[in-house]
Formats: structure tokens, C-alpha cells, sequence
């Protein structure tokens, strides 16, 4: 065919809109384009299960434990769908939370208690309570996506094990969120993060929580074996050791109900 | 899912198996035990009113539980009960809580055996949960029940959860002797339990429900056909002397609970309508139809004053037409709930019960934590204020402010 007049010139119409502006990025918007590509990057895993430890740490050496299984289902435009089953303490044995995460305001979580083989619809409005007496909030286990923050770029910084880092600014934009700001420090190679600074509602530093251990999956899905997470505030600590990761198991919807939660074991 | 088995003596994989039924996730084991065991004190403030009864109750309770995984889709679950009381010989008593066939389909399942549901929504009473006879000498309250047979098939489907339940055997309710405290001011009758159905225990009862999730309310409608779990009381004489004989009468029950969410506001509420019998003075059963409602909310409060800790307001308000069968006629329970958040799981909750027809008052405290990473205690304290002379229900409590101290240990 013969080339006609138009095609070099929307060629490079095309070009001008489609090419990120690389240099005329405001630190907004450099903050949100990488949360944007991590979340690209982590894109199309499926499902996801895991086993998790969680270790309790308070300010004089004294230690108590829990385990517990994870299930999650990536869901596409929405936050994820997951399922926590407690193994240990004995106590809370096959006590299962599910939760169905939004990107905007609340998420559904219902509750399993196996004693009474009751399930319980509970409020998940405010998610700044501590999962399981731990130093990790609710909205710190909840689904990461891009939505439930505005963003700001500061600087790319070394953050150790030879890596370097973008380090940005978020700033939760659910109105019930225990945050004024996170700051974030995601590694410039492949996108992971490796360390978030959380700060109070009287915008003061509250928690610090290091990534490590990571492994990839699938050859494109990095994930961490260890979250600690220190408060700076009361001294606790709170460290998650995260083992036997499985993708793309073949979980699906359906295996997230309600009145499947007395299955699980 | 992949199904790896396990060699017993070390973690060589054998062989893994690609199951098409994918929700269930392995156990490290097909067998496995479990269960709690515990002691417990049950101490009284006041002097007995009877001469049987004792200032103080002492028992140990053990409930295994053992688990079979036959594999990805099916399991046998089995849950034993066993109290011994030192001081009361007729606390000393053992159930079957559970022991059911499962069986799991994406979108069905058939339960097979001996076993408990739960339906509802409300904290105070619970009433459209009647699949389960109440355990009378295990609780306080209701939340203590006994194992009820059951074949139960169960639809998962878009359009919600549909449960059949084909329930044999009735189990009447089990009182303590005279010397358990609290009882009522009658001796319960020596002699069986009168029934309606000639079939006696030996029927077979028909419960079904629906329940769904719309966005943020849970909706569930119910029905129940066969003998009446709760039962009437008629005054007899045995021994020249006046008790109370059971009768259990034959009802039909439909029910609707519902919990809808604002926010971090809950709003409960089960309604019941019961097309019942009750005895007439010519002593044959007539029909009677009576109406029932809890509702109410419950609110928390996440973070109180930038701590840890969270505040849980409850109300409900408590009406039901029938008065021979429950003392709940028209109440207001209030509840706060202090959860500590802490590593311990510390718990306190204070309840409080007032008859909105003659202000009598119920009130309890419980306080729960863990201890270490196997036990629990739990300190529960019930006291009366206010009693009513003509509150026949207030006055068998009445001088039984008690103190309950329960030690469990998890294995």
C-alpha cells in the first residue's frame, strides 16, 4: 500500500500522546506512575496460597506465637479476595476470617467461630485495629492496591543488599485509615518493597515495617519470606515468616463463600 | 490444588495427586486429635435455699475432638463431651457434640450424623436457632448445646445457601437434681416428659433455610416442622407434693434473621412466628399462635482516645408473646464489650438484662484472656437486683449471685 500523507503525521501525533512525560513529571505524579508499575508487575498471578507465622514481641523479651493459612484470590479492578485460617493459638483453631477487600470504603469480612459454628458478619469500616493483638493493623494485611493511596515522590536513595530505591510519599484516601502518610521505599530494579515508615494520626512515626527474603515465583511474582514490623511508640514487635507460597492453585470465587468457612481445617 | 502425601518418618513426597476439587487444603495429617479439657469453679455469694444444694461446685470437663480426612472432599468429624462434678452427681453427664459424615461438592454438601448448626444473628437470645436442644446443665445462658442427629443437604448457588435438614430423635431438655443450683422453685417431675406426638422422641422433624449476603446485609429465612425444643411446664403432684412436669408440643416455626451494616454500626434483628400448642384447662393441646423479636444494634468503637483497645456497645430489644416458655417477654439487654487487642486476647464484657414490665435485673460480668499459648481463663460473674416477687423466672435466680471460674487447656 501507498504510504499516504496522515500516516507519518498521526504516527507521531500518536507518539506524543502515548510516551510517558518522563521530564515533566511532578512528584505526584512520579509517586503514582511507580505504584502503577509495581502493580503492573505483580499483575495476573491468580491465586496465591501461603503459610504464615506470626511471632509477638513485646518490650521485655516475652514472645507468643500464631499460625495461620492464607488463601487469596487476585481479583481484576477490585482489591483481592482472601481467607486467614487460624491453626495456632489452640484456642482460635479454624477460626477463619474472609474478606472481600475494596479499593473504596469498606470491605466485607465475615467471621468463623468454630465453637459455635457461627458465621459472623462483622464491620470492617475501620481497619486501624490490630490483627490478632499483633503490631500489624487490619489495613496492613488488607489488599495493596493502587486506589487506596495518592502518591508522592521524594528521592531514589540506596536501601541496602546493593539495591537502590524509590522513596515516595502515600497518603491513605480512606477517611478511616490509622495513617496520615506512609513512606515507602521500593526497590528501582524490580519494583518490591522493601521498607514502609508509618506515621500516625498526629503525623508522628508509629511503625516501621522491613521486607526481606524475597524469592520469585513463576519467574515474574516476587514474594517476601519474612514482614517485621517494629513500633516505635510501645517498643513491640511483630515478625511474620511466610513460607510455602503456591500460585495459580485453580482457587476460584465460588471457594471464597461464607458457607464455606466451617470447611476449611 | 496439588496433593502431596507425606511419608510418616521424613518429608520425601511420594507422589502428588492433581485433585479437581480444589478448595480444601490438605492437612498435614488424615488423623488428627484434639480438644480441650479444663476445671471449674462454680461459687455462690448467698446461703442455699434448699438443703440439697452447696456453696460451691467443683468439676473437670474433657472435650476431644477427632478428625479423619477420608480425602480432598470428604471428612469425618467427631466431638466428645464429658463433665464430672464432685459435688453434684447430676451435673456429672456426657454428649455426643458431633459425629458427621461431610461431604463437599463446589456447590453442595451432605452432612450425615450427629451435630450442631447456628442460625441468626442477635446476641441476647437466640431465636431462630431451634435445631439444637439447649445443654441446661453445661450453660448459664443457651449457647451450650447438644448434639442433634441430623442428615442435612446443603445448595450453594448464586441465589444463596439452601439448607434441608431431616432431624431424628428429639432430645428432651436435661435438668439437674436438687441439689444443682441454680433450679427453679419446683422439683422437676420424676416421671417422663409428657409429648404430644404419640411417636414420643422417635419422630422425625424438617428444618430449612435460606440465607444470602446482598452488599452489606445478610439475610436468612427459616422453617421448622416437628417437636418444640423449648418446653411447656404443667404442675403435677408425685409424692404428695407439687412438680413440674415438661411437655413438649408439637410446632410449626418460620423465621426471618437479619443483619444489615451502616458503616461500624450493626443492626440486628430475628423475628419468629410460631404456630404452636399449649394445654388447655380440659388438659389436651390446642392450637396457639404466638409471635416473637429480638433487634437491636451494635456498635464499635475502634482505637478509643488513640489506644489499642476497642469498644463494643450493644442493645437489643427483647418481646415475645409467649409467656409460659420464656421469661423474655419484654426486655432491654445492653451489653459492653472491651476488647484489649493485647497478645492474651483479653476480653470484658458486662451484660445487663432489665424487664421492662417490673424493672427485676440480671446482670454479668465475663473476663476472658489466654494464658501462655494453651490456656484460657475465664471469670464470669452473675448477680440479680431488683427481683420481682410475681417474676416466677427472677426468683429461681434469685439468691444464686454467683462466681464462675473456668480453666481450659487447649491440646
Amino acid at each position: 500500500m501507498k504510504p499516504t500523507l496522515f500516516t507519518p503525521i498521526g504516527f507521531s501525533l500518536a507518539l506524543i500522546f502515548l510516551s510517558p512525560p518522563l521530564l515533566a513529571q511532578t512528584p505526584e505524579e512520579k509517586g503514582l506512575a511507580i505504584a502503577q508499575e509495581a502493580d503492573l508487575r505483580d499483575n495476573g498471578w491468580g491465586d496465591q496460597t501461603s503459610t504464615m507465622e506470626m511471632i509477638l514481641l513485646n518490650r521485655h523479651g516475652d514472645s507468643s506465637k500464631r499460625t495461620m493459612r492464607s488463601k487469596t484470590l487476585e481479583v481484576q479492578g477490585d482489591g483481592d479476595k482472601s481467607l486467614t485460617i487460624f491453626d495456632t493459638p489452640r484456642d482460635i483453631k479454624g477460626t477463619a476470617f474472609l474478606t472481600f477487600s475494596h479499593i473504596q470504603g469498606a470491605d466485607d469480612q465475615w467471621l468463623y467461630l468454630p465453637a459455635l459454628k457461627r458465621v459472623k458478619r462483622i464491620s470492617s469500616r475501620n481497619k486501624s485495629g490490630p490483627f490478632m493483638g499483633s503490631e500489624f493493623a487490619y489495613e496492613d494485611m488488607s489488599s495493596q492496591e493502587v486506589g487506596k493511596y495518592t502518591y508522592k515522590y521524594l528521592r531514589d536513595e540506596p536501601c541496602g543488599d546493593g539495591l537502590t530505591c524509590f522513596v515516595s510519599e502515600r497518603y491513605p484516601t480512606d477517611k478511616f485509615s490509622g495513617y496520615t502518610k506512609q513512606v515507602a521505599w521500593i526497590d528501582t530494579a524490580e519494583y518490591r518493597p522493601i521498607k514502609i515508615d508509618f506515621y500516625d494520626r498526629k503525623n508522628a512515626l508509629l511503625k516501621t515495617l522491613t521486607f526481606s527474603g524475597y524469592q520469585q515465583y513463576l519467574e515474574k511474582y516476587w514474594r517476601p519470606n519474612k514482614l517485621d514490623m517494629v513500633n516505635h511508640q510501645t517498643g513491640k514487635r511483630s515478625i511474620v515468616n511466610i513460607s510455602n507460597y503456591q500460585f495459580k492453585t485453580g482457587l476460584k470465587a465460588s471457594d471464597f463463600h461464607k458457607s464455606k468457612l466451617k470447611r476449611l481445617r | 490444588m496439588k496433593m502431596c502425601l507425606k511419608r510418616p518418618l521424613n518429608n520425601t513426597l511420594t507422589g502428588c495427586i492433581l485433585s479437581s476439587s480444589i478448595f480444601f487444603s490438605p492437612p498435614s495429617l488424615a488423623v488428627e486429635l484434639s480438644g480441650k479439657g479444663g476445671g471449674e469453679i462454680l461459687n455462690f455469694f448467698q446461703e442455699a435455699k434448699y438443703p440439697e444444694q452447696h456453696r460451691a461446685y467443683y468439676s473437670l470437663f474433657i472435650e476431644p475432638e477427632l478428625y479423619y480426612a477420608i480425602d480432598s472432599n470428604r471428612e469425618i468429624k467427631a466431638q466428645l463431651f464429658y463433665r464430672y462434678d464432685a459435688t453434684s452427681p447430676s451435673r456429672t453427664h456426657a454428649d455426643i457434640r458431633e459425629l458427621m459424615f461431610y461431604q463437599y461438592a463446589d456447590e453442595w454438601e451432605i452432612h450425615a450424623g450427629i451435630g450442631k448448626v447456628f442460625w441468626g444473628t442477635t446476641e441476647s437470645r437466640h431465636l431462630v436457632d431451634v435445631v439444637n436442644q439447649v445443654d441446661l446443665i453445661e450453660s448459664l445462658d443457651d449457647e451450650a448445646r447438644l448434639g442433634q442427629a441430623m442428615l442435612q443437604g446443603m445448595l450453594i448457588k448464586e441465589w444463596g445457601t439452601l439448607d434441608v435438614m431431616l432431624l431424628p430423635n428429639f432430645r428432651p431438655l436435661q435438668f439437674g437434681d436438687l441439689e444443682t443450683r441454680s433450679r427453679f422453685n419446683l422439683p422437676i417431675a420424676d416421671q417422663a416428659p409428657r409429648y404430644q406426638s404419640k411417636h414420643q422422641t422417635n419422630t422425625l422433624d424438617l428444618a430449612l433455610r435460606w440465607n444470602h449476603s446482598f452488599d452489606h446485609l445478610d439475610l436468612g429465612i427459616s422453617y421448622f416442622n416437628g417437636t418444640q425444643r423449648t418446653p411447656l411446664f404443667q404442675v403435677v403432684t408425685e409424692q404428695n407434693q407439687p412438680k413440674l412436669l415438661p411437655m413438649y408440643v408439637q410446632s410449626q416455626q418460620v423465621g426471618l434473621d437479619a443483619q444489615y451494616i451502616v458503616n461500624d454500626l450493626l443492626l440486628k434483628a430475628e423475628v419468629i412466628h410460631r404456630n404452636s400448642h399449649q394445654l388447655n384447662a380440659q388438659n389436651q393441646f390446642t392450637a396457639y399462635q404466638s409471635n416473637a423479636l429480638v433487634a437491636g444494634v451494635e456498635y464499635t468503637l475502634v482505637g478509643i482516645n488513640d489506644t489499642v483497645y476497642d469498644l463494643g456497645v450493644i442493645g437489643e430489644y427483647l418481646y415475645d408473646e409467649w409467656q409460659a416458655i420464656t421469661p423474655f417477654q419484654k426486655d432491654w439487654m445492653s451489653g459492653l464489650r472491651w476488647v484489649f487487642n493485647d497478645e492474651q486476647s483479653t476480653e470484658i464484657l458486662l451484660g445487663h438484662i432489665i424487664d421492662l414490665d417490673d424493672q427485676s435485673q440480671i446482670w454479668s460480668l465475663e473476663a476472658s484472656r489466654r494464658i501462655g499459648d494453651n490456656w484460657t481463663a475465664e471469670l464470669i460473674g452473675r448477680w440479680i437486683t431488683n427481683p420481682d416477687p410475681n417474676n416466677i423466672f427472677i426468683q429461681s435466680y434469685q439468691q444464686d449471685d454467683l462466681l464462675n471460674l473456668k480453666v481450659r487447656y487447649y491440646f
